[in-house]
C-alpha cells in the first residue's frame, strides 16, 4: 500500500503532521500485540466457519464478509467522517462482476481482482462527483448511487439474471474460499491499523475534525478523500467476491440500500474509526437481525432506538464507550 | 408528448410536497430527514385503516394527514431535539428513525400492499387527446392548495416570519428572543402534515406498504439538493423540473430505470455546481 507513503506537503512545513509511528520497544511490542490479536481473529474466523453448520453457518460467514467490507467503510466513514451510504453497491458491484467474469470463461485468479478493480473504477467516478459535496450533500448523494445500482442490479438481467438474481460459478473451492474469508478479514484489519496511524490516517481524522482547517493548515482533502473512498470500495468488492463464491447465488435484494444502512449503522454503533468497529458492528447488527426472531421488524426497531441511543449517549460508539470507561477506572495509569 | 408533460407534472407536484417537508427542516435544523419516508408510511396506514373500516375518505384522509403531523413531531420531540448541537449525529439519528418507523408499520400492518380506494377512483379527465386520472388530478390540486397555504403561513403570519428567521440565522432569531424549541416543533410538524398530504393523495396510485415512500423520498432529497437545502422555492421547482425530466426519460428511454435519471441529474448539477443550483450560503426558508 503506497497509500502510506505520499509525497511530501508542497506548503505549509510548519503543519507537519507529527509521526506516530515511532520504532521505541515500547511501540513495537504495543503494534505487535495489535497484530497477534489480529491473527488470533482470523484464526477464530475460521474455525467458526469450518465448524458451525447450517444457518449458523450462513451467519458466521456474514459476519465475516460484513466485517471485511465494514473495514473498507471505517475508513471513510469511521476516520474520515464521511457518512457513505454508497457501500451495498460497492459490495453487490465485486459479486456481481465477479460472477460474470467466471461466466465468461475467466480464471477466478483473473476474475477477482477484475471484478475488484472494476468495482474501484466505480468508487473512483462516485468519489470524483461526490467528495466536492459535504456532510448531508454527500450522505444522499451516494444514497441515490446504491439506489441506482439495485436498479441496474434488477433490471439488467442479461447479465444479472434480474430480480430472482443468478448462480454464481465455483471460482475457488469452499476450503479455499474458508481460508480466503479468515485471511482477508485479519489482513484487513492489518491494513486498516497501519493506515489508521499512517499519516494517511492521521489526515483522514483532520478532515473528520474540521475539513477547512485541515485544508487550510496544508492537507489535500480531495486527494485524501478520493483514496479513502476508493480504498474503501475495493474492500466492499472484495467482501462481494467472497460472499458470491460461497453462498452461490447473488441477488438485487442482498445489496439494497437498506444494506447500506445497516452497514453505516454497524459503525456507528461499534464506534466511529475504532480498529475493531468492524468485528463488533458486524457482530451487533448481525445478531439481531439474523439470529434472535421476535417477528416481522421488531429486530429492526430495536436495531434502530439501539443506534439512536448510542448516537446521542455515547457518540463514540460501544467501543468508544467501553474505553472511556476504562480510562476511568484506571486513572493512574491513564496519564502516559 | 403533452401526456408525458402532464405525468411530468404529476410527478412533480408529488416530489414537491414532500420535498418541502424535507427542505423546511433541513433550513431550521440541518438534518437530512431520512425519516420522513417514515411518516409517510405512518401516515398512510391510519387512512387506509379508517377506510377499510368503512369512514368516509375526506375523514380518513383527514385522520392521515394528522397522524402524518402527530408523528412527525414525535421524531422532533423524542430524538432529533437532542441533536441540535450535534449536526453530525443527524443523518445516524434520521435513519435510526427511518428503521424504526418503517418496521413498525411492518409490524402493525404486515409487508403486502394494500390499495386505498377513494370516491373518486373511477373518474377520468380528457383534454385534447390527454388523460387524467381523478386520483392524479386529486394530487395536483391538493400539492398546490397545500403549498399556497405553506406560502401563506411563511410570508404572512409571525410565525413564518420567525421561522424564515431561524432559518437564516439561528444565533441571531435566538438572541432576537425567538422561542427556538417552538420553531423546531412547528417546522417538524408542517414537514409532518405536509408528509400526511403527499400519503393521502398517492397512496391510492401506489399501493399503501411500509416501503412506499422510499422511492419518492430519494426523488424528493434529488428535488432538495437541486433546489438547494433549505429553499421552498426552489424545491417547488425542483420538483417540477426533476418530475418532467424523470417522466421524459421513462416514456423515450426506459421506464425501469425511471428514478435513474433523476440520479443523473443529481450527477450532472453536483459536478457543474457542488452547493445546487441555487445558491444556499445564505441559507433561507421562504
Amino acid at each position: 500500500m503506497h497509500t502510506t507513503a505520499p509525497p511530501a506537503e508542497a506548503s505549509a512545513p510548519a503543519a507537519k503532521p507529527e509521526r506516530r509511528i515511532r520504532v521505541t520497544p515500547n511501540a513495537a511490542a504495543r503494534h505487535g500485540g495489535v497484530l497477534a490479536g489480529i491473527v488470533a481473529l482470523g484464526i477464530l474466523a475460521h474455525s467458526l466457519l469450518t465448524g458451525l453448520e447450517g444457518e449458523q453457518a450462513q451467519v458466521a460467514l456474514l459476519a465475516v464478509v460484513w466485517t471485511i467490507a465494514l473495514t473498507g467503510l471505517n475508513l471513510v466513514q469511521g476516520l474520515g467522517g464521511y457518512p457513505s451510504l454508497a457501500h451495498a453497491a460497492f459490495y453487490g458491484g465485486g459479486a456481481y462482476l465477479s460472477a460474470i467474469f467466471l461466466e465468461k470463461g475467466m480464471p477466478m485468479s483473473l476474475a477477482a481482482p477484475l471484478a475488484v478493480v472494476v468495482t474501484m473504477l466505480g468508487g473512483l467516478v462516485v468519489a470524483l462527483v461526490f467528495s466536492r459535496t459535504r456532510g448531508q450533500y454527500f450522505a444522499i448523494g451516494t444514497l441515490f448511487f446504491t439506489a441506482v445500482m439495485t436498479l441496474v442490479f434488477t433490471n439488467a438481467a442479461e447479465w444479472t439474471g434480474g430480480p430472482l438474481g443468478r448462480p454464481v460459478d465455483l471460482g475457488y473451492s469452499l476450503d479455499q474460499t474458508l481460508v480466503l474469508l479468515a485471511a482477508s478479514l485479519s489482513v484487513g484489519l492489518a491494513l486498516f491499523y497501519a493506515m489508521s496511524l499512517s499519516r494517511f490516517g492521521a489526515r483522514l481524522r483532520a478532515i473528520r475534525e474540521d475539513e477547512d482547517l485541515a485544508q487550510h493548515v496544508g492537507v489535500p482533502t480531495a486527494r485524501v478523500k478520493l483514496m479513502a473512498i476508493v480504498i474503501s470500495s475495493g474492500f466492499g468488492a472484495w467482501a462481494g467476491v467472497l460472499f458470491a463464491q460461497y453462498n452461490g447465488v447473488v441477488a438485487p435484494s442482498q445489496f439494497t440500500y437498506a444494506q447500506s444502512f445497516l452497514m453505516f449503522v454497524a459503525i456507528g454503533l461499534a464506534g466511529y474509526g475504532r480498529l475493531l468497529a468492524p468485528v463488533v458492528g458486524s457482530a451487533v447488527v448481525l445478531s439481531l437481525t439474523q439470529l434472535i426472531d421476535l417477528g416481522p421488524g421488531v429486530s429492526q426497531i430495536v436495531l434502530g432506538v439501539l443506534f439512536i441511543v448510542v448516537t446521542l449517549v455515547v457518540p463514540n460508539g460501544i467501543l468508544g464507550g467501553l474505553a472511556a470507561l476504562w480510562r476511568r477506572l484506571r486513572p493512574k495509569e491513564a496519564t502516559s | 408528448m403533452s401526456q408525458v408533460l402532464v405525468n411530468g407534472v404529476f410527478l412533480g407536484c408529488l416530489f414537491a410536497v414532500v420535498a418541502v417537508g424535507l427542505t423546511l427542516v433541513f433550513g431550521v435544523m440541518e438534518v437530512p430527514n431520512f425519516a420522513h419516508a417514515g411518516v409517510i408510511v405512518m401516515a398512510a396506514y391510519p387512512t387506509w385503516w379508517a377506510t377499510d373500516a368503512g369512514a368516509p375518505f375526506a375523514l380518513a384522509a383527514l385522520a392521515g394527514v394528522a397522524a402524518g403531523g402527530v408523528v412527525s413531531v414525535i421524531t422532533e420531540v423524542v430524538a432529533y431535539r437532542w441533536i441540535i448541537d450535534k449536526p453530525w449525529a443527524a443523518p445516524a439519528v434520521a435513519l435510526g428513525l427511518m428503521l424504526v418507523l418503517q418496521n413498525t408499520a411492518l409490524n402493525m400492518y404486515g409487508g403486502e400492499g394494500r390499495s386505498l380506494d377513494t370516491p373518486y377512483d373511477d373518474v377520468l379527465l380528457e383534454f385534447a387527446g390527454v388523460s387524467l386520472s381523478g386520483v392524479k388530478a386529486a394530487l395536483i390540486v391538493l400539492a398546490v392548495l397545500s403549498l399556497i397555504a405553506l406560502h401563506l403561513v411563511l410570508s404572512r403570519t409571525s410565525l413564518g416570519r420567525a421561522m424564515r428567521a431561524v432559518a437564516q440565522d439561528r444565533e441571531a432569531a435566538a438572541m432576537l428572543g425567538i422561542p427556538m424549541r417552538r420553531q423546531y416543533t412547528l417546522a417538524f410538524l408542517i414537514a409532518g402534515l405536509l408528509a400526511g398530504v403527499a400519503a393521502v393523495a398517492y397512496g391510492p396510485t401506489y399501493q399503501v406498504s411500509p416501503y412506499m415512500a422510499d422511492e419518492v423520498l430519494l426523488s424528493a432529497f434529488v428535488v432538495v439538493v437541486l433546489g438547494g437545502l433549505g429553499s421552498v422555492a426552489g424545491a417547488v421547482a425542483g420538483g417540477l423540473v426533476l418530475g418532467v425530466v424523470e417522466s421524459l426519460g421513462a416514456a423515450y428511454i426506459s421506464s425501469a430505470y425511471q428514478s435513474a435519471f433523476g440520479f443523473l441529474l443529481l450527477v450532472i448539477v453536483l459536478v457543474l455546481r457542488p452547493g445546487g443550483l441555487v445558491g444556499t450560503n445564505a441559507r433561507r426558508v421562504a
